[in-house]
C-alpha cells in the first residue's frame, strides 16, 4: 500500500477502485455497472475511490472487505477505472488517505446540476471494468 | 358549450362506444401490464429505506420520489417495455433502459417532479445528451423518442 507518510498525488494513469456495496448498482443482465455507482452523494458530492498504486490484489481485496464490513454490507464488486476518466470529464481526483486505506482518494468537482452529474457518471459507468469480490 | 354526442346516429354511438372501451381496455392492461415493475419499484424503494444503503453516505429514497415514479411508471404507453428500476444516492429513484453498455437511458425522479436524464448512444465524445424535465402527469414525448433510440437495433 501506498505509505501513509508519503502519499504521492494521483497521476493520470492511475487505476481507480470503486467498491461496490449494493446491488441496484450492477446489471445483471451483463454485468456492468450502472450509472447509480458512480454518483457523488451529498452533502459534499465527492465520490470515493481506491487507488490500486502500490497494492496486491490481496491488500486491495482487503481494504475492499474492511470498507464492507465497517459498514455492514455485502461486499459485491468493485468497479475498476483510470483517472484520465475523471480528468477528461474536467473532474478532479485527489489524494484523501484515511485510518486503513492510504489509498483513498476522492474524485470532486462536480457539475451542480444533476443531469449533468448523470451523464458524466452514465459515461464513468460504460468505461469502468466490473470486478465480482466475494460472491 | 356543444355537447358533440348530440344528433349524431346509433352508428356512430356505437363507434364511439367501441373507441371508449378500446382505449379503457389499453389503459388498463398498461397498469396491470406493470404490476411486476410497480412490485419491483417497491422493492427497491424499502431496499433503499435507510442512511447509508450504499455505505457511501446515500440519504434514503425519499417518499416523494417514490410517489411521482409510481405516477411516471403509471403514464407509461404499453409499447414502452419495462425499465429496470434503482436509486440514486441523493435519494432519487432511477429507471433505466439498457441496450449495452454504450446505448443507455437513465432517468432519476426528483421529489419536487422532476425529471433528469441522462442517454449513452455511443463512446463518441458526442455520444450523450442530458437534460431536466418536469413531470405534469403524461409521460414526455422527448423520453419516449430517447427510449427508441437507445433500444433501436
Amino acid at each position: 500500500m501506498i505509505d501513509p507518510a508519503a502519499v504521492p498525488p494521483v497521476s493520470s494513469d492511475e487505476l481507480l477502485a470503486r467498491f461496490i456495496m449494493h446491488n441496484s448498482m450492477i446489471r445483471p443482465s451483463d454485468q456492468t455497472a450502472r450509472p447509480n455507482a458512480f454518483i457523488p452523494p451529498p452533502p459534499n458530492y465527492d465520490l470515493s475511490v481506491t487507488r490500486h498504486r502500490d497494492t496486491t490484489p490481496q491488500e486491495l481485496l482487503d481494504i475492499a472487505r474492511g470498507v464492507a464490513a465497517i459498514r455492514q454490507l455485502p461486499l459485491l464488486a468493485r468497479a475498476d477505472i483510470h483517472s484520465n476518466k475523471f480528468e477528461s470529464k474536467n473532474l478532479v481526483v485527489q489524494p484523501d488517505p484515511v485510518d486503513g486505506n492510504p489509498n483513498h482518494a476522492v474524485a470532486i468537482n462536480w457539475p451542480a446540476d444533476k443531469h449533468a452529474k448523470k451523464e458524466m457518471a452514465a459515461r464513468l459507468a460504460a468505461e469502468a471494468t466490473l470486478v465480482q469480490l466475494d460472491r | 358549450m356543444l355537447d358533440m354526442t348530440y344528433g349524431v346516429s346509433p352508428e356512430a354511438q356505437q363507434i364511439n362506444l367501441a373507441r371508449c372501451e378500446n382505449f379503457q381496455s389499453k389503459q388498463l392492461s398498461a397498469i396491470f401490464g406493470r404490476y411486476r415493475l410497480l412490485n419491483e419499484l417497491s422493492g427497491v424503494n424499502d431496499d433503499c429505506s435507510d442512511e447509508n444503503w450504499d455505505g457511501y453516505g446515500a440519504v434514503p429514497v425519499n417518499q416523494r420520489s417514490y410517489d411521482y415514479a409510481i405516477n411516471l411508471i403509471q403514464s407509461m404507453p404499453s409499447e414502452i417495455p419495462d425499465p429496470s428500476v434503482g436509486a440514486d444516492p441523493d435519494g432519487e429513484l432511477t429507471l433505466e433502459w439498457h441496450r449495452s453498455r454504450w446505448k443507455t437511458l437513465s432517468i432519476s425522479v426528483s421529489a419536487d417532479g422532476h425529471l433528469h436524464f441522462a442517454a449513452l448512444f455511443g463512446n463518441e465524445p458526442n455520444g450523450s445528451t442530458s437534460g431536466t424535465i418536469p413531470f405534469f402527469g403524461l409521460f414526455p414525448l422527448e423520453l419516449r423518442q430517447l427510449i427508441a433510440r437507445v433500444l433501436q437495433k
